[in-house]
């Protein structure tokens, strides 16, 4: 702490003269103020750490988490559905004159208790142990129709030998109808078969073999190749022509009338499970990415075909011999063979576009595959196979050549008729890919409303029965889904401490935990699949919600490696400034207590001098203690202060009431510092 | 009489389990079991491929990239499942002396950013908030479908990095950097929304071992061009491009990858017991351990192919014979709209291939722009240049050392 400054004017100008006291007094602020200033700057950064705690503090609202663990283990309750059970009433024999004449409601309970008795049985046999999760009721509630509904009915169509053909009865529409509500499993019986001794028999056989097929103890699983449940979904239909610029390609095709008659029936009682889109287009260029193989086909799938052939169509010669005829060229003719192998990348989606991709909802693609003319016919491999093949979770491709009595031409238009074989295999595929359960063996088609109407060949619509069965399996994937997903993200937000869990999260994760929660066996099928559906559904939108992106992860190297430049030179003067302070105050109470016992005394030589000059400076000065502690504190700023603000130091220099001398000296020094 | 009826029922009951033993229900999942052919039971495959580095000196980072998209592309997979993130476009680059055009060789035999490229996140895009989105599937609603990784948990992940890294961090775009720590939270939220069945992660950057080192979800099979404290090297130059075009991690894989055809059988041991570091210059790095099938088992094509399997559907649901000759296909008149019809066909035809040979033609040419002379002794002068140019350096630089030390 060396002060310089000169010490009188006529002293060798070489030697440096201290500054004196009341200049620095003069310049430097006082002691508290001084202390102030320099505590100012760690206490402003004291008062930021709240702001700057809460400003980078990351979200995380707590989670409903003990509600969630205890869904975890919850079962899904079962419901248990009613089936109404009706006949007509004169399906029954009327008694002999003189028996007891029954109730038409204690007739059909009698055979109802022999029904349940009987599935009873069976699931009593299963392994493991089933349980009949289904009731017979006897009359409609009126409020709450069910839609499984079991009827028998006398009718003069009916097959008039045994056993009964039960069928569940299609949606009609005309003038002709049986009157019977559409997807009824309807056990048919012929009036002369009434009169049997074994009616009661067959009724009970017929009725247990069909329901168990239709309400099987246990919903169907959800294969892989299946979609997972996704309330929207895009069927994209497709024709490929592998190559038109060859000439005899297939330039348009009746693709509403197929889609029109061979699907929407199915799609219109899913309508409360999936949201269809359908999409068709026709691409003129669809490359393959091998050769197929000219080989011959397999012979002995098409023998047993035409053996069947000429086997059903024997009423029919004519047709029967046609085809016999179309198959026999099909079994000598040599083909363009695709093997297993090939069909694994049949599909180019380099240079097929398949679907708009304008959707982020999936899409099942059913692509009509029509090989060009120098590929004709083409088959594939495997015997005993349909001339298409699946896709698991992506689609149907289905192989059309021309059928040889084709004219031949450079463009065709295919109508409803040729396309029915594919839209038939495209049906399939659908129920595959979105796992419907199939109609029961045991189920006859559904006859026309008379003998006069052709039978459909069409496949059956979609029953209420099996949409019942889908409900149940997607409640139960939708619940489990859910289930996992809200698990999933406690534990993530858990193990991730950056991760952000903001009020939007918490608000759907609750939502679906309360959906979840409101799961009950009061429920109808539907309600619950409603339930689970929104549940999954929040519970989905709340894991993907974009907030919840933890933050990146720095390792502390790096922390400091981006704080040291940016906070050391800030704090190198706050901390330097700090310990100044603190020494001086230390020696400040030093001082203190030397003086104390003496008040005018001065403890230090120089420091008596400065005491004598402080005292003509200020008249009223303060005790002589305190005004050498500024002195001795404070050379040190007066030296800065001189040599930044030297003008100011003049001005303010001479406003000062001193001696004389003193004054000369200053000025002398202002020049000097001029 | 009533002795029959007993006897009739009970041997109606007595059959009826044996019936419905063998009714549709009891079979289908049988018959599905069948055709689940795979090992593992995935039924489609997804690609994420990352370039995490700009500018054109990294040229060789996008060139790994494209030719392991391209490799993929080749096994079959389809560019909807490849989400391609290019963090610079050297194709069009104005340093670029083959515009619009990639390679990975010094040759530069094939054009890797030929035809059907589709760059799913380009340039500014490749951010390590849109990479780790990716991942966890956390996008905004508004995001394509072409930019969403939508994976299942019946889908094989193969996820590939390349760039500029250090110990446990990836380096995006010079300006911010993905941690191990990061890409090891993300893929456990994968698994937690089972968004993969197998997952293989592929890095190629300076001490890339340590990118996996912080994994904790199961079924992931990890492997890396280098270990901690190693560089990994570019493979070689191209002199007119001016740059290095591939890095030897790559190079390798590729190379192997390269013998592979789209129903192949090798497994994944196979595909690792090609790594050698001599060829490639650093120690690669393999981790299975997280993964409860050994490599052994797991084909590369279980990652690298199309589809794991497909589903023949058998003659029974075909309609019957009876009932598919009643459809006919309708030749339509000739005259409208037709690419071409009647006589006019020939011509056109003609005309068409005629055309086609033109434009092949022509194509053939700007494929190669600048690289048509190529011939055999080309490298000879470039090569004895450079020669000659060392050993005046030599000279001139080595003389006076030689001088001092003989002073000396």
């Amino acid at each position: 702490m060396s002060v310089t400054g000169p010490k009188t004017a006529n002293s060798s100008p070489s030697r440096i003269r201290k500054t004196p006291a009341e200049v620095t007094a003069a310049i430097n602020p006082s002691t508290k103020r001084r202390l102030w200033i320099t505590l100012s700057f760690p206490l402003l950064i004291v008062l930021a750490i709240p702001f700057w705690w809460y400003v980078t503090s990351i979200e995380r609202i707590p989670l409903p988490e003990s509600r969630i663990a205890a869904l975890e283990n919850a079962t899904l309750p079962s419901i248990r559905p009613k089936i109404l059970f009706t006949a007509d009433v004169d399906a029954f024999p009327t008694p002999p004159p003189g028996r007891a004449v029954f109730e038409h409601k204690v007739i059909l309970q009698s055979l109802a208790r022999e029904v349940l008795k009987g599935i009873d049985g069976i699931y009593e046999q299963r392994r493991p142990k089933k349980l009949r999760n289904w009731d017979l009721v006897y009359d409609d509630d009126k409020r709450e129709h069910t839609p499984l509904r079991l009827h028998i009915r006398r009718w003069e169509h009916a097959n008039t030998s045994w056993p009964l053909e039960p069928y569940v009865q299609a949606s009609e529409t005309g003038l002709m109808t049986s009157g019977i509500k559409g997807g009824t499993l309807v056990i048919p019986v012929h009036p002369s078969q009434i009169g049997d001794r074994f009616l009661k028999q067959h009724y009970k056989i017929a009725i247990i073999n069909s329901l168990l097929g239709l309400y099987p103890p246990d919903p169907p699983e959800i294969p892989l190749r299946a979609l997972k449940y996704s309330p929207n979904i895009t069927l994209s239909f497709v024709l490929l022509n592998e190559d038109s610029s060859e000439g005899s390609y297939v330039r348009s095709w009746d693709i509403e009338g197929a889609i029109r008659d061979h699907l929407l029936p199915h799609l219109e009682l899913l309508s409360p499970i999936f949201n269809f889109t359908i999409e068709s287009q026709l691409l003129y260029h669809a490359p393959l990415t091998f050769e197929p193989t000219y080989n011959a086909t397999d012979a002995a799938g098409n023998q047993r075909a035409i053996d069947a052939a000429i086997e059903t169509g024997k009423g029919d010669e004519e047709n029967a011999k046609a085809v016999a005829k179309e198959l026999a060229d099909e079994q000598t003719e040599k083909a363009w063979i695709i093997d297993e192998e090939q069909m694994k990348v049949f599909v180019n989606s380099e240079r097929w576009s398949l679907d708009s991709g304008s959707t982020n909802n999936p899409v099942l693609r059913f692509l009509l595959y029509v090989p060009a003319a120098k590929h004709r016919p083409m088959r594939l491999s495997t015997p005993d196979s349909a001339q298409s093949f699946l896709l698991p979770q992506f689609g149907g491709v289905v192989l059309l050549n021309p059928p040889p009595s084709t004219p031949s031409a450079s463009t065709y238009h295919l109508p409803f008729s040729a396309l029915t074989p594919a839209f038939h295999l495209f049906t399939q595929h659908l129920y595959s890919l979105l796992a419907l359960p199939p109609t029961p063996d045991k189920i006859h088609p559904s006859p026309p409303p008379t003998p006069l109407h052709a039978p459909s060949s069409l496949i059956q619509p979609i029953t209420p029965w099996q949409v019942h069965q889908v409900l149940l399996a997607r409640t139960r994937e939708n619940s489990e889904e859910a289930r996992k997903t809200l698990m999933g993200i406690v534990r993530l937000v858990k193990k991730i401490r950056e991760m952000k869990v903001g009020q939007v999260v918490r608000g759907k994760v609750l939502g679906a935990v309360e959906r979840l929660e409101q799961l009950s066996s009061n429920n109808t099928a539907l309600e619950m699949f409603i339930l689970t559906r929104d549940a999954v559904g929040l519970a989905n939108q709340a894991f993907f919600d974009p907030t919840m992106m933890g933050l990146l992860y720095f390792p502390d190297e790096h922390k400091f490696a981006v704080y040291t430049p940016l906070f050391a030179p800030i704090a190198v003067p706050l901390i330097l400034g700090l310990i100044k302070e603190f020494l001086a105050w230390k020696r400040r109470r030093g001082a203190k207590r030397q003086t104390m016992p003496t008040a005018s005394g001065s403890p230090v030589a120089r420091d008596r001098e400065l005491e004598g000059r402080q005292q003509t400076v200020n008249e009223d000065a303060s005790p002589a203690f305190e005004q050498t502690e500024v002195s001795e504190t404070q050379f040190a700023g007066v030296e800065l202060a001189t040599q930044s603000n030297e003008a100011n130091d003049g001005e303010r220099l001479t406003d000062l009431d001193t001696a004389t001398t003193e004054r000369r000296s200053l000025r002398s020094r202002s020049k000097r510092l001029r | 009489m009533i002795v029959r009826r007993h006897v009739l029922t009970i041997l109606g009951l007595l059959f009826l389990p044996f019936a419905l033993a063998l009714s549709y229900e009891e079979l289908q999942p049988q018959i599905s079991q069948l055709f689940n052919t795979t090992s593992d039971g995935h039924t489609n495959n997804w690609a994420v491929l990352v370039c995490s580095s700009r500018y054109w000196f990294n040229y060789r980072h996008m060139a790994n990239t494209l030719a392991m998209y391209r490799t993929l592309k080749r096994l079959g997979l389809p560019d909807s499942n490849i989400i391609l993130m290019l963090a610079d476009d050297v194709a069009c680059n104005a340093r670029n002396a083959f515009p619009a055009t990639v390679y990975a060789n010094s040759g530069r035999q094939m054009d890797l950013y030929g035809d059907g490229i589709e760059v799913d996140y380009r340039g500014y895009e490749v951010t390590v908030e849109s990479f780790l989105r990716l991942l966890t599937g956390r996008h905004d609603d508004n995001v394509a479908r072409s930019k969403r990784l939508l994976s299942d948990a019946s889908s094989n992940v193969f996820v590939y990095l390349t760039g500029h890294g250090g110990n446990e961090f990836l380096k995006f775009q010079d300006n911010e950097e993905v941690s191990a720590y990061d890409v090891a939270d993300a893929i456990e939220q994968m698994w937690e929304k089972r968004r993969y069945n197998k997952l293989l992660y592929v890095i190629d950057t300076c001490q890339a071992n340590t990118m996996y080192s912080k994994f904790y979800s199961p079924e992931v099979i990890s492997t890396g061009s280098s270990s901690l404290g190693e560089n990994s090297y570019s493979h070689h130059n191209d002199l007119d491009i001016g740059v290095a075009v591939i890095d030897s991690f790559t190079h390798n894989i590729l190379q192997y990858l390269e013998t592979l055809g789209k129903s192949s059988k090798a497994s994944m041991q196979e595909f690792f017991n090609t790594y050698d570091p001599a060829k490639i210059y650093s120690h690669p790095g393999i981790s299975t351990s997280l993964s409860s099938v050994p490599p052994d088992e797991i084909l590369v094509t279980d990652f690298f192919g199309a589809v794991a399997s497909v589903e023949v559907i058998p003659k029974e649901a075909e309609l019957s014979p009876l009932a598919r000759s009643v459809g006919g296909w309708e030749a339509t008149s000739g005259r409208s709209r037709g690419i071409g019809s009647g006589e006019e066909v020939d011509e056109s035809r003609y005309q068409k291939r005629r055309s086609v040979e033109a434009t092949t033609k022509s194509a053939d040419r700007w494929s190669q722009p600048l690289g048509e002379n190529e011939s055999f002794w080309k490298w000879v002068p470039s090569h004895l240049l450079l020669g000659g140019a060392f050993i005046a350096l030599y000279i001139s630089l080595g003389d006076p050392v030689e001088n001092k030390i003989m002073v000396e």
